[in-house]
């Protein structure tokens, strides 16, 4: 029961992110460059969740994003459950301290958008040839790590068991 | 990285196995053109998501008109911090009122607009949202219950050009921008024809005159040519740099008239008309849906 709280969290935070990703950040984009919320709010609660229910939200989190953009549906999907495998598997590091959790995050930031320029370019999409995606590689990153001052606190705080949770389970 | 905490081959396996949906998802949209399953699905999707977008659209616009204000006054704020904050709530009130006049102007501009064939039908639709940081398409409410058709060119007010529909559903639409990079459009500059392509930067062009007779100067205007995408004549952008032809090739870059990342109001413009070529229109499941063909026809913008 309380497994399943915390993934329906995650779930509503991640749609949530959707919501704003696709309205505010379309208006605000320093530099001409939006950042990417949905992929920092997976990262966020798949530090917290189980592998598996993390990965499927990373999943989840992609197909939404698809299906609300023009881009080929999958790409997103692809690049956010990737994120948040490698997520899962880099977590414990990401709490050594400060400095090595905003290194990780940027790192696993830039890989989304990696994947999503390369395998978005293998699909015609062309991203990685626009003059774009360089500074999209370069400022999404650094954006999410400034949002993750707040976002990764917040997500936390929601997922995190406590030890009552943990005596319980 | 360390071995996975709990049932790491199970996640492993599952991610790989997701992997492999994503492509497969990809194969088939790819495939299906963004039709099939993949375009019902889309347009579900849209359909659901498209109120609440356009309720938070609204709800945050005057928050984002204060964050530029505030942004506009960082100098007075260190002056007085007291003048700051009555200033702020000024900004807010004046925020709200000024985006209640411009939603108006607005309006009145896409109703007052000419253009040089009036025979072209046109449908005025509101901005709701983008999708992510590489993705610079946007939603709008209008759909095929007001007549939309996947091809409609899309303009702003002011008559530039802003891009094209790509899907369509009852009750909204979702426009892919000329400057998004798989978008390309014929263009005329002065007496010269060339092709002007999308960066992904919402603020350049790339403009190509293939055989150039002639320089192009600082500001010159780039308007649409006899394409069936868009009806001639239509203002795409600027020439940003003066450019001189190099064995009758010309590149330079171009300044879009439309800011596609501050547009609230566009018009979709019922273009190619009726019954010329270009055009062919089908009913599915979700409504009608039109398409262009590919066959490039020259029509007249005046």
């Amino acid at each position: 029961m309380i497994l399943r709280s915390r993934i329906l969290l995650a779930l509503a935070a991640v749609l949530a992110s959707v919501l704003i990703q696709t309205t505010v950040f379309r208006e605000l984009r320093p530099l001409g460059v939006a950042p990417d919320l949905v992929i920092l709010t997976v990262i966020a609660a798949a530090r917290w969740l189980d592998p598996q229910p993390a990965v499927l939200l990373g999943f989840t989190g992609g197909i939404v994003i698809d299906l609300l953009g023009a881009q080929v549906l999958g790409l997103r999907a692809l690049a956010y459950t990737v994120v948040a495998y490698l997520t899962v598997r880099l977590r414990d590091r990401m709490e050594v301290n400060v400095l090595t959790c905003g290194v990780i995050l940027v790192g696993l930031v830039a890989v989304g958008v990696l994947i999503v320029g390369v395998v978005g370019t293998l699909v015609q999409e062309q991203t990685v040839t626009s003059t774009g995606f360089a500074r999209a590689l370069l400022l999404v990153p650094l954006y999410d790590l400034v949002l993750g001052i707040a976002v990764l606190p917040l997500m936390t705080r929601l997922l995190r068991l406590s030890e009552r949770e943990k005596a319980l389970l | 990285m360390r071995e996975l905490p709990r049932g790491g081959r199970r996640t492993l396996v599952t991610t790989i196995a997701l992997v492999i949906v994503s492509f497969v998802l990809m194969t088939f949209d790819l495939r299906a053109s963004g039709e099939g399953v993949g375009g019902t699905l889309r347009n579900g999707a849209q359909a659901m998501f498209s109120p609440v977008q356009g309720l938070l659209g609204r709800a945050i616009a005057p928050v984002i008109d204060v964050v530029d204000g505030m942004a506009n006054l960082a100098g007075l704020r260190e002056e007085n911090a007291l003048l700051r904050a009555e200033l702020q709530e000024m900004r807010t009130r004046v925020a709200r009122v000024d985006e209640l006049e411009s939603q108006v102007a607005l309006l009145q501009q896409a109703q007052d607009l000419e253009l040089d064939r009036e025979d072209i039908t046109r449908v005025t639709a509101n901005v709701l949202g983008g999708s992510d940081p590489l993705d610079l398409s946007f939603s709008i409410d209008r759909g095929t219950a007001d007549g939309v058709l996947v091809g409609n060119p899309v303009i702003d007010p002011g008559g530039n050009v802003v891009g094209v529909v790509t899907d369509v559903f009852e009750g909204g639409a979702r426009v892919l921008p000329l400057v998004a990079p798989t978008e390309a459009v014929g263009v005329t500059v002065g007496a010269q024809t060339g092709v002007v392509t999308g960066s992904g930067n919402p603020n350049r062009m790339e403009l190509e005159i293939l055989e150039a007779t002639g320089p192009l100067g600082d500001g010159d205007v780039v308007v649409t040519g006899n394409t069936t995408s868009y009806p001639a004549g239509l203002t795409v952008g600027t020439v940003v740099s003066a450019a001189s032809p190099e064995a009758a090739y010309l590149a330079t870059q171009v300044r879009p008239l439309a800011d596609v990342t501050r547009l609230r109001v566009v018009i979709v413009l019922g273009w190619p008309l009726p019954g010329e070529p270009g055009v062919t229109a089908s009913t599915t499941e979700g409504g009608t849906s039109g398409t262009h063909d590919t066959t490039d026809t020259t029509v007249s913008g005046g």
